[in-house]
């Protein structure tokens, strides 16, 4: 039987239990890494780093957890606080970097292009509206779990998703006629 | 509508292949890195430590009648036959330092 979340969280603080965060890191590893990797145009280091950066946040302030929100929609939290504080700190370099990304072809046969397809895609936009369209699309938040997750308001979540749409169906085009 | 069914299927194919990403040393990667849990310094803990024992032997001494107590074990041990002689106290001492001593080793050792 798998042990809860929030019994795994009382492990860590009651007894400073690194078995039980080690277990809730191999829980959420491998979506809060993909995730990144939509967020960050499929750079898979520059990902891992982010999301190692991110459970090494939520271990230091476990503590503020308060278990009102699930634990995975914190951790995201503090994931999009870390990769915008990134993006603040780099963005002139990755402005640069941008440019010199060449077309990405993409192979309808393969699964995996389609993700990373999509996370080229989705470079087009900013970081805030980037992790809005992610948390909307692929994780299926609701517009006020985002709104609360990414902590802006939510109307302007709306405005990024329906926006957003609009412009991600145009760059994903050749993919939806090979759907 | 052909268009928004086609996005819809399209992110539906997203989320039905996301693809697991194996942890590969990613887990202890980040426990190693974790920090340690916040300790006294050693010095400040020996410090706290010493200042109760001595508050305490200090309230023991002040309300137990030490010297009677002193005096009636000096005079029971001296009156045994087996400790009726030095060297035997001596002994009895020595056997009493090592105990302890193991005690403190097995303890510290996280033996028992």
């Amino acid at each position: 039987m798998e042990i809860d979340d929030q019994t795994l969280i009382e492990r860590v603080l009651d007894k400073g239990d690194e078995h039980a965060f080690s277990e809730l890191v191999k829980r959420y590893q491998s979506q809060l890494r993909y995730s990144l990797r939509q967020l960050t145009g499929w750079d898979e280091a520059l990902a891992d780093d982010l999301a190692q950066e991110t459970f090494i946040k939520a271990y230091k302030s476990l503590k503020q957890f308060k278990g009102k929100a699930k634990f995975f929609t914190w951790l995201y939290r503090i994931a999009y606080n870390c990769f915008a504080a990134y993006y603040r700190s780099h963005k002139a370099e990755l402005q640069l970097n941008d440019e010199d990304i060449p077309d990405p072809g993409f192979n309808p046969e393969l699964a995996s292009d389609l993700h990373r397809d999509f996370a080229r895609a989705l470079k087009a936009f900013e970081p805030q509206q980037r992790m809005a369209l992610h948390l909307s699309f692929q994780r299926q938040l609701s517009h006020s779990e985002i709104s609360e997750v990414m902590e802006i308001p939510l109307g302007t979540v709306k405005s990024y998703i329906s926006r957003g749409q609009d412009k991600l169906k145009q760059q994903m085009i050749s993919w939806q006629s090979g759907v | 509508m052909q268009g928004t069914n086609n996005f819809d299927d399209l992110l539906g194919n997203l989320r039905e292949t996301e693809p697991y990403i194996a942890d590969e040393g990613f887990t202890s990667g980040i426990i190693a890195r974790l920090p340690e849990a916040e300790q006294l310094p050693a010095w400040l803990s020996n410090l706290i430590l010493l200042v109760f024992t001595a508050m305490g032997s200090g309230i023991a001494a002040w309300q137990l009648p030490v010297s009677k107590m002193v005096s009636f074990t000096t005079s029971s041990i001296t009156s045994l036959p087996a400790f009726s002689s030095i060297p035997m106290i001596g002994v009895g001492a020595t056997i009493t330092f090592l105990l302890s001593y193991v005690i403190i080793w097995l303890v510290h050792s996280d033996a028992i």
